[in-house]
């Protein structure tokens, strides 16, 4: 028998594994749309979070501790990183806030370190439990990564109006060049450039915010599904009705030689996408914030 | 693949025929069983983070880099210190060096200066002793001389009378002895 007849099962399979499926029910024929179903991303997620609030609340608890015997004794050497659990965390918080203070500035960008903070951490430890076999991400379900692009929005959309009124941040959109040309290229130009600018504000970078994470989520587990469906089709001791054959075996091996490159790449591009998810957000932020001033 | 989706897509679209949207989209359509989840997720860890775990970490942070950069200027006032310490010692050693050199060249001239003293009053003592010594000696020649001569005369009167058999006077035994005393220290002479 061909290993390749069996192929679009396979894929097919994997396509319906990846969808929104409620938690016991692996079987269900079509992904939920009800929306009070436990599915499978939801436990997954949870999982997630769990993990990320024991790390924080364990390094958090901790540094608590040094920090009170640092003060009762006056010892400097309680400052110590407490291990490296606590020294990769801190690591953490740190990049967090160097990117804040880099991108939104000095002033208010250690206000907005918690927001994206729990981006980062919510996004890039689900994407790393996404990566174990059978794990979900939060952001591998279209549906979470437009929850978490909402958030994105409503933030920078909500800061925008809190910074510079509704009439002020609306006008931002529009250049301070164009704004002082005179008036029928004011209106023709303007006019133009601000149904542009709305456009790509308020619906193109939510959209693109979701898209981008779920599609490279997504694919990424597309991928690693493939070529794991290779290496089960052409290894006959995992499919057992399958011959042995020479060529077969040499394609099942680069298949699993693949397997493992693409699951190192999607370790990186697990953290790229929860990093770039945060650090566009937190240029969002900043474009609100200081929109009066461009 | 695209046609196993499709496939897969229209089967299910089949089998749901009100849930069009959901079926067509697929794995592209937000669920709403994923969005609220992912917001109580979010809400969650955000008041968690906001509330307790980043004040702790980062007043740690703070903290530290504070207590780093205060170490780092007492390290470094220290060293400008040990330094300056070290400048003073070498200055005092080398203060100290010329002095020990003064010292032992000033006792060593007092020490010669001395000597020599010593000497010149030794030579002096010396010179004294002898001269002392000579002079002792001058006077015991003369008092012998002096009783030599007393005992000359009594032996050479004794030895006259008896060869001349004849007493002599008084005046002529004075005149005797004067005339011989006078003859005895011209011989002396």
């Amino acid at each position: 028998m061909n290993p390749l007849d069996l192929l679009p099962g396979k894929i097919e399979e994997l396509v319906h594994e990846l969808s929104v499926l409620p938690y016991n029910d692996m079987h269900a024929t079509g992904p939920v749309t009800e929306p009070f179903v436990l599915t499978n991303y939801v436990v997954w997620g949870i999982v997630s979070l769990v993990v990320v609030i024991a790390l924080f609340v364990a390094v958090a608890n901790r540094e608590k501790k040094q920090m009170r015997l640092a003060l009762e004794t006056g010892e400097a050497t309680a400052l110590a990183p407490a291990g490296r659990l606590a020294g990769v965390m801190e690591a953490g918080v740190e990049f967090i806030r160097d990117m804040a203070t880099d991108v939104i500035g000095e002033k208010d960008g250690p206000k907005y370190v918690p927001l994206l903070g729990t981006f980062f951490f919510m996004i890039v430890l689900s994407n790393f439990i996404g990566l174990i076999p059978g794990g979900k991400a939060w952001g591998g379900a279209f549906g979470g990564a437009v929850a978490l692009a909402g958030i994105s929005w409503i933030v920078f959309v909500f800061v925008g109006f809190a910074k510079n009124g509704a009439f002020g941040y609306l006008r931002s959109l529009v250049p301070s060049g164009v704004r002082e040309m005179a008036l029928p290229a004011r209106i023709g130009l303007g006019g133009f450039i601000f149904l542009l600018e709305f456009v790509s504000t308020f619906l193109v970078r939510p959209l693109t915010l979701s898209v981008r994470l779920f599609a490279n989520l997504y694919a990424g587990h597309v991928i690693l599904g493939v070529f794991a469906a290779f290496v089960s089709l052409f290894f006959p001791f995992v499919e057992s009705q399958l011959g042995w054959s020479a060529g077969g075996v040499g394609v099942g091996a680069v298949s699993l030689v693949f397997l493992v490159l693409m699951y190192a790449f999607e370790l990186f591009v697990a953290f790229i996408q929860a990093y770039v998810f945060t650090i566009l957000t937190a240029v969002y932020i900043q474009s609100s914030v200081h929109a009066s001033e461009h | 693949m695209l046609f196993a989706e499709y496939a897969f897509a229209s089967e299910t679209a089949a089998e749901h025929g009100g849930e069009g949207l959901a079926s067509t989209l697929g794995s592209v359509y937000p669920n709403l069983a994923a969005i609220w989840p992912t917001w109580v997720a979010f809400i969650v860890l955000f008041v968690l983070l906001y509330k307790f775990a980043f004040p702790s970490i980062i007043s740690m942070l703070d903290k530290r880099s504070e207590a780093i950069k205060e170490s780092l200027t007492k390290a470094e006032e220290t060293k400008v210190e040990a330094e300056r310490l070290l400048e003073e010692y070498k200055v005092q050693m080398a203060e100290a060096r010329a002095e020990a050199g003064k010292v032992i060249a000033q006792s060593r001239k007092v020490s010669e200066t001395m000597q020599a003293e010593m000497k010149v009053k030794a030579e002096e003592q010396a010179a004294a002793i002898i001269a002392k010594a000579k002079q002792a000696l001058e006077s015991e020649k003369k008092a012998a001389m002096v009783e030599l001569q007393g005992a000359i005369a009594e032996i050479a009167v004794g030895a006259a009378g008896k060869v001349i058999g004849e007493k002599l006077t008084v005046e002529d035994h004075a005149k005797l002895i004067d005339s011989y005393i006078t003859e005895m220290g011209s011989l002396n002479d």
